[in-house]
């Protein structure tokens, strides 16, 4: 039978290493453990595709770990997210209606209980994020992951928290726009 | 309006909630740990290992050049070579020098081989040919006066006895 290890014989990649290089190896590790699934989220936020989004995850832990930089990061979290965020940005691909299915299709596995017909609206809605400006969806997106509070997403994108507050609001103002003119259509219906 | 915008609000909340879904990624933390381990792989690994071979025979082939040009100037082999090389077998009956000419034959001169076969009169004039008269001790002189006789040396037949 075909091993799934990518690394064949080898339990743990980095935490085997002996000496000196283990603690290091092995606080390295203790950091990815920490942070590597908050980091998927934000990845998946921007990317909307999970295989994107991982290869994002990975990159970012790569470059912090070349050149120890790593070891210097005093503010960890905000600091991988906004690698990941400049990571992700890069590797955004033309948004299709496939990728918003495939993440719609892990939020539906999540909540099972969810009826169909909320399960139709939240589809509508994820359709109109994808459809909101990037500079709309980008800080509701990251606000989104539930993690980061308007101080950090503003860092993260390199804008004043008074800009990241006003476009968050700016796009829920028109998703409820949305959602106003899809009820009137269906009264109307 | 605002009770009517509530239910929006609470629509758009559960729709951000479910945008970047909250469950997590089985094995994202091995295959990030996986990536940096192969990113430490030794330098002789993969295209390393590649790279380094093929300096190595930059190396060489810059290192050979030179020795090359070298051997192929017009002359080197003369110098590394002598250029006649002469064997006797003077216990032989039938007295045999050869004279072999090695890069003069490559060159193309036409004196390149002889061979001399004979009796004792060629073998003495060779002799004196070689001699240099010009530093001839006294011992040496009464040697060349001296007559060589080379005695034919005789070999018994050979029988070949055929068994049955």
């Amino acid at each position: 039978m075909p091993d799934a290890n990518p690394i064949q014989g080898r339990e743990e990649p980095v935490r085997e290493e002996a000496g000196e290089g283990a603690s290091r190896a092995g606080s390295f590790a203790a950091l990815v453990e920490r942070h590597s699934q908050f980091i998927f989220r934000i990845a998946l936020a921007i990317t909307r595709h999970a295989s994107d989004a991982e290869d994002v995850v990975q990159e970012t832990f790569l470059q912090v770990y070349r050149g120890d930089r790593w070891k210097r990061i005093e503010d960890e979290r905000g600091y991988l997210a906004r690698v990941a965020w400049r990571l992700a940005v890069r590797q955004q691909r033309p948004r299709k209606r496939e990728q918003e299915l495939l993440v719609e299709q892990q939020s539906r596995q999540a909540n099972p209980e969810e009826s169909a017909m909320d399960r139709q609206l939240e589809s509508w809605l994820h359709e109109r994020i994808g459809a909101l400006p990037e500079k709309l969806r980008q800080p509701l997106a990251l606000l989104a992951v539930g993690d980061l509070k308007l101080v950090e997403i503003a860092e993260m994108l390199g804008l004043p928290e008074g800009t990241v507050r006003r476009r968050v609001y700016t796009a829920r103002q028109k998703l409820r726009q949305d959602l106003l003119e899809q009820r009137r259509e269906a009264d109307e219906g | 309006m605002k009770d009517e915008d509530d239910p929006l609000d609470g629509l758009i909340d559960r729709a951000l909630a479910s945008y970047t879904p909250r469950e997590t990624r089985p094995g994202l933390e091995y295959r990030i740990l996986a990536s940096v381990t192969a990113e430490r792989l030794p330098w002789f690994s993969g295209w390393r290992l590649a790279g380094a071979v093929a300096a190595a025979a930059l190396l060489l082939a810059l290192a050979a050049v030179p020795a090359w040009l070298r051997f192929m100037q017009p002359g080197a082999g003369e110098a590394r070579h002598p250029a006649v090389a002469v064997m006797e077998h003077p216990a032989q009956p039938l007295s045999e020098s050869v004279a072999v000419a090695g890069p003069a034959q490559r060159t193309g001169t036409p004196a390149a081989a002889s061979v001399a076969m004979g009796t004792g009169g060629l073998a003495r004039a060779k002799l004196e040919r070689r001699a240099q008269p010009a530093s001839r001790a006294a011992t040496e002189e009464t040697l060349a006066a001296e007559p060589i006789e080379l005695k034919p040396i005789t070999i018994a037949p050979i029988y070949i006895r055929v068994l049955n």
